[in-house]
């Protein structure tokens, strides 16, 4: 099959979010100079909140809404081996998130829109930056669309065979994200943009953050799905080894998806509008979408023992030496796991009612985001860049031993990044602040926390600039070597041939989300309407 | 007995408290409920304007005064004018000439003058030579041991106000700026809402009051 028109489509995508990523990046190392008061030259708290919040926003929206369905439309077409469906329609849908990223940024740079790349009222930006940030979401409910008719086409064509796994996971996120960008939607809709225009003189914080709550939690499983798709369908091939089960696979995606929704409240715990009961609620769930995780973690580990002892490791351990290390996809992963295990440590601490008293709202919290999201997801991001940019662009990488110093320094960055910042987080330092020099001998102990923290920074900025440099000098190499590789997918070890249409297909699902999303969140929205309460005053007018 | 003495303290103790309660009053009369709020975001300025010509002798012709001990009102924010009217009228602020001139204006005639002012320029004066150090610390950074917050983070980095109560500084007449300071310090002005700014003129030596009043007069 010629796939010349969806590989532009992909790559179109990949290099938005990765030249949104590279700006960020910048931002990111000057942020982290700039709050340890140690260059007082560079001190803006101005400066400052509108470089967080384009950061925040570059790398959790732009970087993400660009990169998921530029890595599913070729996920798609290569694994069901047929052409994107109506790919005009596809384009358009990468016009207006495009449009809508360049509206968001005029009021962010030019600091309209210093609000922390979060939607909380009473803080208030600039109606653009609400109205590009609703048409980047909106261009990606079109990718959304056309994974699910791919995967009912091909059904069609193929009644009972088993949907090829990396495009049920690819769908799972289409589905998931479709669930998750509900509740930001209604907020904006209905509460920020009237209020943003003027239509309306009030706007009701806790219902804000109850809609922002829905979409907050699902959105980093939205983000870390491709991940996961990498970790089950390209990793093991790469490794030379097989899916331990491609039934697990699924389950973990359905699961991921099902519990990753209902249980945002715990980034309410230390809110007043949600009752306790509620929110113990959302956490006893947030602990159920661990399962997933760790039944990920269970089955991607065998599979690279599988590959360890295939390649000659012998003893408890030895096999993890006899692993293709050099392999950037391999090593990615390996990496990103690692990760993940300190990360999800933090997670279970941030979700667990009592123990998030202590790190609500401090350094730590940003530290743990950071990990998981710019650590385990984003060098994954990495890995399948550098995986299909040859296959993308038909010439081989640029430098594979660029890429794995890169992949190296990302992690060992990212690591003298995030561990002073929990630990600041414990020391009390708060999240959100442009200054952490106060002159007390409490922020003074901080001071070699912030150094590290800006070894690591600096760190990250130059493994951010090797991975666009080999992106770019790969494409835009002028050699006549052609590279005809194409992408290939694990197999189980056991290959399916017949599953359940509950493995197979998500209508089943979309009625599960629907309940358990009613149960958990129908009465925590209603009471808004149904609780008499004194009008707060007016913030914006 | 030891009893009946105690309860007699308790009695006392309560009694005080109720007197002292009974004698307080609102710092101000002004509520900004979303009435409110849209009643003065729909002034008409125009109204102000011709309104205002009375008010020029004092606080210049486009509300820039030329007097230093009269406030320029210029850029003001209009919620923050029209309590000041109020407060004037309702003797929760108290000046010679402007509580009886408040007294005489309508709800409609406050709020069409604070959005006329509101709609001006903020004033624009001449940088003194002098090094205004202390101030600029106060300003960015405040001193913590003095429970002192950087000046910037309710009044903005360019003296530019926050809504809906907290003043414009920049360009204001530092003569003003500093009675204005020295009255919060000695109690004699109060319409501050939890007298944010009597706790905080409190602990400003009159020397930084007048330093700080020299730097938002010439902040632009």
């Amino acid at each position: 099959m010629n796939d010349a028109a969806e590989r532009k489509l992909a790559l179109s995508h990949m290099w938005i979010a990765f030249g949104a990523f590279l700006i960020a990046s910048f931002m990111g190392a000057y942020q982290v100079l700039e709050r340890s008061g140690f260059l007082p030259i560079i001190e803006s708290s101005r400066v400052y909140f509108a470089s967080v919040s384009s950061h925040g926003v570059l790398m959790a929206y732009v970087l993400t809404l660009f990169f998921v369905p530029g890595f599913g439309y070729y996920t798609a077409t290569t694994s069901l081996n047929q052409p994107v469906w109506n790919i005009k329609l596809a384009w358009a849908g990468f016009a207006v998130s495009l449009l809508g990223t360049v509206l968001a940024a005029i009021p962010l740079l030019t600091g309209s829109a210093s609000v922390l790349y979060t939607f909380y009222p009473p803080i208030k930006a600039h109606t653009l930056f609400y109205v590009g940030a609703t048409l980047l979401i909106a261009g990606s409910w079109v990718w959304c669309a056309i994974m699910i008719v791919m995967m009912g086409q091909w059904k069609q064509a193929n009644p009972g065979q088993p949907v090829p796994l990396a495009m049920f996971a690819t769908v799972s996120n289409a589905v998931l994200w479709l669930w998750t960008s509900v509740g930001v939607a209604a907020e904006v809709l209905f509460q920020i943009l009237p209020w943003a225009f003027g239509w309306m003189d009030t706007i009701d914080p806790g219902l804000a953050r109850t809609l922002f709550a829905w979409t907050l939690h699902p959105i980093v499983y939205f983000w870390l799905i491709p991940a996961y798709t990498a970790f089950y369908v390209l990793v093991p091939k790469q490794a030379g080894s097989y899916i331990l089960s491609d039934e697990i696979a699924r389950v973990s995606f359905i699961v991921l998806v099902v519990f990753s929704l209902p249980i945002g409240f715990h980034h309410l715990y230390m809110d007043p509008e949600q009752a306790k009961g509620w929110k113990l609620l959302h956490g006893v769930g947030t602990f159920i979408v661990a399962l997933p995780t760790l039944l990920t973690g269970f089955a991607v580990i065998a599979s690279l023992e599988i590959a360890g002892r295939l390649r000659g490791g012998k003893g408890l351990f030895g096999w993890i030496g006899a692993l293709p290390w050099r392999n950037s996809m391999v090593l990615a992963m390996i990496l990103g796991l690692l990760m993940l295990m300190l990360g999800g440590f933090g997670g279970i601490v941030n979700a667990s009612y009592a123990m998030n008293a202590m790190i609500h709202n401090t350094a730590w919290v940003p530290g743990h985001f950071h990990l998981i999201f710019a650590g385990t997801t984003v060098i994954m991001y990495f890995a399948i860049a550098y995986y299909l940019w040859p296959i993308l662009t038909g010439k081989p990488l640029f430098s594979n031993e660029m890429a794995l110093l890169q992949l190296w320094t990302w992690f060992i960055g990212m690591v003298v990044l995030t561990t002073p910042w929990h630990i600041l987080g414990l020391l009390g330092q708060p999240r959100r602040i442009s200054s952490v020099q106060y002159n007390d001998p409490l922020t003074l102990a901080w001071d070699t926390f912030e150094l590290a923290m800006i070894v690591g920074g600096l760190i990250m900025l130059g493994s951010a600039c090797l991975f666009v440099y080999n992106l770019a000098k790969t494409q835009f190499n002028p050699t006549t070597e052609i590279y005809t590789g194409k992408v290939e997918y694990a197999e189980p070890i056991h290959p399916v041939h017949h599953l359940p249409e509950f493995l197979n297909d998500f209508k089943i699902w979309h009625w599960v989300i629907a309940v358990s999303m009613l149960i958990s969140f129908g009465y925590p929205i209603l009471q808004f309407f149904l609780m008499d309460t004194f009008e707060s005053s007016g913030w914006g007018y | 007995m030891g009893v009946l003495i105690m309860n007699k303290m308790i009695q006392a103790v309560l009694l005080g408290l109720f007197t002292s309660l009974a004698h307080a009053e609102p710092s101000s009369q002004v509520a900004w409920t979303p009435d409110k709020l849209r009643f003065i975001k729909q002034a008409d300025s125009n109204n102000g304007k011709q309104l205002a010509a009375q008010c020029a002798g004092c606080h210049g012709d486009n509300g820039v005064s030329s007097a230093p001990d009269f406030p320029s009102l210029a850029g003001q924010l209009a919620t923050y004018t029209y309590k000041q009217l109020q407060d004037y009228k309702n003797g929760q602020r108290i000046h010679a000439l402007m509580t009886s001139i408040a007294a005489g204006l309508s709800d409609q005639d406050m709020a069409d003058m604070a959005a006329w002012y509101s709609s001006l320029p903020l004033p624009k004066n001449k940088a003194d030579k002098k090094d205004l150090v202390i101030a600029e610390r106060l300003i960015s950074e405040g001193d913590g041991k003095r429970t002192l917050p950087p000046c910037y983070t309710c009044h903005g980095s360019d003296g530019e106000g926050e809504r809906m109560d907290i003043p414009a500084l920049a360009g204001q007449q530092a003569e003003y700026f500093a009675a204005t300071l020295m009255a919060y310090k000695k109690g004699e002005r109060h319409n501050d809402i939890y007298s944010r700014m009597r706790v905080i003129s409190q602990q400003l030596s009159d020397a930084e009051i007048q330093e700080l009043a020299q730097y938002y007069q010439q902040l632009q």
